[in-house]
């Protein structure tokens, strides 16, 4: 996952900025960001990540849910 | 200004729902009785102290984020009030892990057992769950780490639940009905605790999610009287990450666990949510 780009994304309000490295795996028009350790499911971060959707903890459409699998699976064929 | 500091929260585990939850079906949530403490002193770095084994599934993030707010909010000289923060917690999830439910913080502040269920995009319910019967003590093994990734575990049922929706949603329904069933018996009386357990974990295993050296453990320990369910995203090869474990007779189940070579714990469930444990 090398190539991905991780930028700082306002995942607060406008009035009550929190400010959270992303990464954006939508389009520029159809944003869809997401944690960077949501993409590295081996890691640590990346398991609790993962128990957290298993356990309804994390709250993703399941188009969101396709494209998160879609995108790591991509990235992983190109190595 | 308080000087030290102390403060704790529990981890949870799911009691039933995995899975299904993920696809609009309901799941129970108990706080248990392993806890994570962070203690602080005027000036000092934090100090961090857990028993909630991490990566199974056991709240210990949720666990660290409400313990963090209750301690900031302490050194701040605030007033106690859950409600805020459960909130600081849920913030700080997010701003982790992206879009929490709030699940996990909300069991993890507040204790004892919760309902969620998310109904549409916009709209879930919380239901904290007032209990009128105490319950029997249960234990954790834990059969190992699995070989797949919780990723994969998902992609798995998503993958399956898509070539043959149908069945797949069947077996959702019947975990349904099995957490209702749970819900029942915590609140109202009435089912048996050990068949719901043992129906659950046979759901889950029909999903796919069980290895067969788990579920080897889990039959033999309903052939000994007790009864056991994986609890969280499960594992298909050699291990499945934890059991949650339910016998009357602990010394039956704590000699079953050495003669396997078995790591156990005892768990109470519903157990207290965030406290201060020292202040001065």
């Amino acid at each position: 996952m090398a190539d991905i780009q991780i930028i700082n994304v306002n995942v607060g309000t406008k009035e009550n900025p929190v400010v959270a490295p992303r990464v954006n795996i939508g389009t520029e028009q159809e944003p869809f960001f997401v944690p960077p350790h949501a993409l590295k499911p081996d890691t640590p971060e990346g398991t609790e990540y993962w128990n957290l959707v298993a356990n309804g903890d994390l709250e993703l459409r399941e188009d969101e849910l396709g494209e998160i699998l879609a995108f790591i699976e991509d990235h992983a064929k190109k190595g | 200004m308080l000087k030290r500091v102390k403060v704790s929260a529990p981890g949870k585990v799911i009691l039933s729902g995995e899975h299904a939850v993920v696809y609009g079906h309901p799941a129970l949530l108990t706080a248990v009785s392993r806890r994570l403490s962070i203690a602080r002193e005027r000036g000092k770095k934090r100090l961090i102290d857990s028993n909630i084994p991490i990566g199974c599934g056991m709240g210990s993030s949720a666990a660290y984020a409400v313990a963090l707010s209750a301690l900031k909010l302490k050194l701040d000289g605030k007033k106690w009030d859950l409600q805020r923060i459960n909130n600081e917690a849920y913030k700080m999830e997010k701003k982790q892990h992206g879009n929490p439910s709030g699940g996990d913080n909300t069991v993890v502040t507040y204790g004892g057992f919760l309902w969620y269920r998310k109904e549409i995009e916009s709209f879930k319910i919380f239901s904290t769950v007032k209990i009128t019967r105490k319950l029997p003590e249960f234990f954790i093994i834990d059969t190992g780490r699995p070989k797949e990734t919780t990723k994969e575990m998902i992609q798995f049922i998503g993958e399956k639940r898509t070539k043959n929706p149908r069945a797949v949603n069947n077996i959702f329904r019947e975990i349904e009905e099995i957490t209702r069933a749970f819900l029942k018996f915590l609140t109202i009386g009435g089912g048996d605790l050990s068949e719901l357990i043992r129906e659950n974990q046979t759901l889950l295993e029909k999903l796919g999610v069980v290895s067969n050296f788990t579920s080897s453990i889990a039959k033999e320990i309903s052939k000994i009287g007790g009864a056991a369910k994986i609890s969280g995203a499960g594992g298909r090869k050699l291990s499945s990450g934890i059991l949650l474990v339910h016998h009357l007779d602990t010394s039956k189940l704590l000699h079953f666990a050495k003669r396997r070579n078995l790591k156990i714990f005892s768990v109470k469930l519903g157990e207290e949510g965030v406290r201060i444990d020292r202040k001065n």
